[in-house]
């Protein structure tokens, strides 16, 4: 079934979510370093959500339901990573990748 | 002589009748008008305040996060401009619906005088500052909604008073008087009412944004140890009717299973806590709905139907107070 622009709104926050919950995990060694590369795509993650709801997200097409589905699939491996208490590089390296498919998600469901 | 006159109001464009002035139901729908705007205008203030808040309690966990507990020194960190900015413009959208909700609320206050009494009230002036409220929410909300579908429709400011015949709010005849104003506060009812619907989603997604953000300030907080975990789980006690031990702040502070179920308790509670704000926003809508049939039924000239207003209001009413007894 096709992807509401409700659902990808709703996706986005899930991811801001996500990478939110990962930081308040961040264990005791993480360096400095970590915990700012993880802010900042923290902070990319939010204003792409805000950005998204000043879009129309209703864009409609192949491109946009693999877009969508490429966002959830990085928001869980980001869950996973975090359940299974992956190294916190692998965790920043995941956040960034769902901070790509958040921003490619939003370009093409707000495509005209 | 009633006849001449009846006739004579045959002239004027508008479906009035002859029959005497609907004071009675227009009372009764300005008095549900202005209890619906007071319940919407409380829960406003509430939200406006959390969201105007949000960077503040982004700041203690981004700065308590994103420091190492080995560093040697931490500068305090705050949120990009450009993050800050975009939670600015939501809180002032939303401030603009609390003025539009107030300056609503003061049409029906005239509308209620001037059914109340024969002395006559201000309608045009309340009526015209209902509109402008109602006119520069709208056009925050199709700012923030960008390109959504509607978002055109309601940036399109409402005409005032005087596009519906000024002059009519002058006459003598208060029948017509009231009926016009009905027309005028419904118009802006219903313009606030599609603005409302057309931020809905744009709105329950940040407020839901903005709630993980205070749980995140909550665990911050807690994982600084600088507030008490059973304070945080004392909602969750009252509900259960339990106390906890004296010392449960202790020992919640050397177990690791208990904070990971201190932590998914906060969790499950802000997840309620978004689901009541949103059911909160649906009721408004349905309260403005149930109002703009209230409206249609004074003007129709039949009886006004307020049980739905009733019904929405107390829902809210209901909601509030249990979200204001929880400390909000």
């Amino acid at each position: 079934m096709a992807s509401t622009d409700k659902d990808r709104l709703h996706e986005m926050r899930l991811a801001l979510q996500a990478a939110r919950d990962a930081r308040a995990n961040l264990p005791d060694d993480a360096t400095s370093a970590q915990r700012q590369a993880m802010q900042s795509e923290i902070d990319a993650l939010e204003l792409s959500f805000f950005r998204a709801g000043k879009a129309a997200l209703d864009a409609t097409g192949d491109a946009v339901e693999q877009a969508f589905d490429a966002a959830v699939a990085a928001r869980k491996a980001v869950e996973t990573a975090l359940a299974k208490a992956k190294k916190t590089a692998e965790q920043i390296k995941l956040i960034g990748k769902l901070v790509g498919a958040v921003g490619n998600l939003l370009a093409k469901a707000s495509a005209l | 002589m009633r006849l001449r006159i009846c006739s004579a109001l045959l002239s004027v464009p508008l479906a009035m009748g002859c029959a005497t002035a609907p004071r009675g139901p227009a009372g009764d729908l300005a008095q549900a008008g202005i209890k619906a705007t007071g319940a919407l205008s409380s829960d406003v203030g509430d939200l406006s305040r959390r969201l105007e808040y949000a960077d503040v309690t982004d700041a203690f966990t981004r700065t308590w996060t994103n420091c190492s507990p080995t560093a040697p020194t931490c500068n305090p960190q705050l949120a990009p401009d450009e993050n800050y900015s975009a939670r600015r413009d939501l809180a002032k959208v939303i401030r603009l619906r609390a003025r539009a909700l107030d300056a609503l609320s003061a049409a029906y206050s005239a509308l209620n005088q001037e059914a109340q009494y024969d002395a006559r009230a201000d309608l045009s002036g309340a009526a015209d500052a209902a509109v402008s409220g109602v006119n520069a929410f709208a056009s925050g909300v199709a700012r923030l909604s960008g390109a959504a579908p509607g978002a055109a429709a309601i940036s399109e400011p409402l005409g005032g008073v005087l596009s519906f015949g000024a002059g009519l709010l002058a006459e003598r005849n208060q029948r017509k008087r009231i009926i016009v104003a009905s027309r005028v506060i419904g118009a802006a009812t219903k313009r606030m009412r599609d603005a409302l619907q057309l931020e809905a989603q744009v709105f329950e997604e940040s407020i839901a944004e903005v709630e993980n953000e205070r749980t995140d300030a909550r665990r911050a907080l807690l994982s600084a140890d600088l507030i008490s975990a059973s304070d945080l789980l004392k909602p969750m006690a009252d509900q259960l009717s339990v106390k906890f031990v004296p010392n449960a702040d202790a020992l919640l502070a050397k177990s690791p299973r208990a904070r990971a179920a201190v932590i998914a308790a906060m969790k499950a509670m802000s997840r309620a806590e978004v689901l009541t704000i949103q059911n909160r926003y649906r009721s408004s809508i349905a309260a403005m709905d149930a109002l703009l049939a209230a409206h249609a039924d004074l003007e129709r000239g039949g009886p006004v139907s307020l049980a739905d207003v009733e019904r929405t209001v107390s829902d809210l009413d209901a909601a509030l107070d249990r979200h204001l007894n929880k400390g909000g």
